[in-house]
């Protein structure tokens, strides 16, 4: 890869979402290795502008590079190997800790959930992984 | 065994005529129709026509063999030879009189008022006066008393137990019915003035059997003006005899409503999970289809909603062979039960879907899931603990709501309770054991409902 090339190119993005225009016109670079914050208000469109990054919603207008490749002509697998996202509240779902980690691994046809388990080992309680989300501390769930 | 062996040798007689010895005669009747003719809880033929018969049978010197046959079928069994006489309660009309000959009236009946003892005269303004829905009964009626309120009813048991309970005054039905369903319900009820019509009952034979006629109506001469006759009246219609003559016992009753039960459940399981199917399909309609389709389904499903279960039953059973689609009574009810429960549990599906958080969507295809994938793993098993508390309380509200299908003559739970009613005037017991019937079922699946919900709250899965 061309370490020239930024890692995320945008420009002039537009993004709706239920008829309302949230990102009008947006442009941005970044490159490899650099720190990148974006600050706004509440309301002002950071969550949005993460999700079309991620090919989550849609935008109509603009251009959208991530490693010199169109996210929205990846596979989901293919973009899921390009990008990740920390959500806000985690988004951990139904399943105990350990399915949790290692749920897309094996997703993705990997047998052994070697790192999922190396993980948690951080965690201070062994016991803790077979426990559900909603029971976990605040603390915990961000490990 | 003796009621199967009964049958059995009855319709081995109605399948093979030409064996029947001479010395029989082969009688047609329904043995759907008391006091006339029908089985006692024994399986015995028994009634005022079967009596008459024997009579008949013994003054012209054959054997009586009973064939039960329906009520629509029974002339042309005549015809076709397959038997000689008929002696169960038919009218002479002149149409009938068109195919068949017809003996001498073996009894006379007719519309007729009857009123409780303390009933003010039937020429008061307000008397209340009680028909059976669907009988030419409520015209005579309100002609014959113009002053008076007709209100119809179900079946003559429901007017009659009005009358016992105060709320009726009179009922006009069949003069003979009236007085034996009187009698077996002990309601104090007296015949007031004159038939308002005459039926006259004969015995039919077949064209051109007029030897078999004539020793027939020599016979009925006879018994008529015999003591016989009088004692038989008042054995089935008289006021002081014997007690109620279908009285099932505990646990053939037992029986038959434990079987009924087994209807009810097997119908609503098959209607519910049909029902299931559709709104899964129903619910994806409404959820992932383009905007303006999705719009019209949610429309129908409200529709469906927000119209009785007892509309949409009769629209099926009556709309569909009206369009020239042939359909049973069982696949109706079925249907009906399948499209209101598809109804209700597509808008729980749809809510449920709607509960899951939208950032596990993009949770989810963040880790590379395709949207069907996060569906499959991610979104539906959080909705399931939302999903089951109402899905249950919909189960159980439409295994009470298909006690409606009786209507259409489905032979479930609360139709043998109505029966079983009209055949042993009780109707407070009947009714309780058929609420602690639909109980024995429903309650666990409510406790079921409750258990795990609870589980899920605890486990955190599930809030409020």
């Amino acid at each position: 890869m061309d370490r020239a090339l930024p890692l995320v190119r945008v420009e002039d993005l537009r993004v709706r979402r239920s008829e309302k225009e949230i990102l009008l016109g947006v442009s941005l670079q970044i490159v490899r290795g650099e720190p990148f914050a974006i600050l706004g208000e509440s309301g002002s469109g950071k969550t949005t502008l993460l999700y079309a990054l991620l090919g989550l919603i849609p935008f109509y207008s603009g251009r959208l590079e991530i490693c010199g490749k169109n996210p929205e002509a990846l596979l989901p697998r293919e973009r899921a190997e390009l990008m990740g996202l920390v959500f806000q509240d985690y988004a951990l779902s139904h399943m105990n800790v350990l399915d949790n980690l290692s749920f897309a691994p094996k997703k993705h046809g990997k047998r052994e959930c070697e790192k999922g388990q190396g993980a948690i080992g951080t965690t201070p309680d062994r016991r803790s992984d077979r426990l559900l989300p909603t029971q976990l501390s605040g603390g915990q769930s961000n490990a | 065994m003796f009621r199967w062996l009964l049958i059995l040798s009855m319709l081995l007689v109605a399948v093979t005529p030409l064996k029947a010895e001479k010395q029989s005669l082969r009688v047609g009747l329904t043995g759907k129709y008391p006091p006339f003719n029908y089985f006692d809880p024994n399986g015995k033929l028994t009634g005022f026509d079967v009596e008459m018969a024997e009579a008949i049978c013994a003054e012209i010197e054959r054997k009586c063999v009973f064939v039960p046959l329906a009520w629509d079928g029974i002339l042309a069994a005549l015809l076709a030879g397959r038997i000689d006489a008929i002696i169960g309660s038919m009218a002479i009309t002149p149409e009938r009189e068109k195919k068949v000959l017809f003996s001498q009236p073996y009894y006379e009946s007719g519309a007729q008022l009857l009123a409780s003892s303390t009933a003010p005269p039937a020429t008061d303004e307000g008397f209340r006066i009680g028909v059976t829905l669907g009988t030419t009964y409520k015209t005579f009626a309100e002609k014959a008393f113009p002053k008076a309120t007709v209100r119809s009813y179900k079946g003559d048991v429901e007017v009659l137990q009005d009358i016992v309970s105060g709320r009726l005054d009179a009922i006009v039905t069949d003069k003979l019915v009236g007085l034996y369903m009187a009698r077996s319900m002990n309601a104090d009820l007296v015949p007031v003035g004159e038939p308002l019509y005459l039926e006259r009952m004969g015995i039919p034979v077949g064209p051109g059997e007029t030897d078999l006629l004539n020793r027939i109506n020599q016979s009925i001469t006879k018994i008529r003006s015999s003591k016989a006759y009088p004692a038989l009246f008042t054995k089935y219609f008289g006021k002081a005899s014997h007690s109620a003559s279908s009285s099932y016992s505990l646990e053939a009753s037992l029986s038959l409503m434990a079987r009924a039960l087994g209807t009810t459940v097997g119908l609503s399981a098959q209607g519910i999970f049909l029902g299931c199917l559709v709104s899964i399909l129903v619910a994806s309609l409404m959820l992932f289809s383009p905007r303006s389709l999705a719009v019209g389904v949610a429309f129908i499903v409200d529709f469906v909603r927000a119209t009785p279960f007892m509309v949409q039953l009769f629209a099926i059973y009556f709309g569909l062979p009206s369009l020239g689609l042939r359909i049973s009574p069982w696949a109706s009810a079925v249907l009906a039960i399948a499209l209101h429960s598809a109804a209700y549990l597509a808008e729980v599906i749809k809510v449920a879907y709607q509960s899951v958080p939208l950032n596990q969507h993009y949770a989810a295809r963040t880790l590379g899931l395709s949207r069907r994938q996060a569906v499959v793993s991610i979104i539906s098993p959080q909705m399931l603990p939302v999903l089951v508390a109402p899905t249950l309380n919909t189960v159980v509200a439409m295994i009470k709501d298909s006690a409606i299908v009786s209507v259409i003559s489905v032979h479930e739970l609360m139709m043998q309770t109505q029966e079983l009613i009209s055949a042993t005037f009780q109707p407070m017991e009947f009714y309780l054991l058929a609420a602690f019937l639909y109980f024995v079922v429903t309650y666990p699946l409510l406790l079921l409902g409750r258990g795990l919900e609870k589980t899920f709250r605890r486990k955190g899965l599930l809030n409020g």
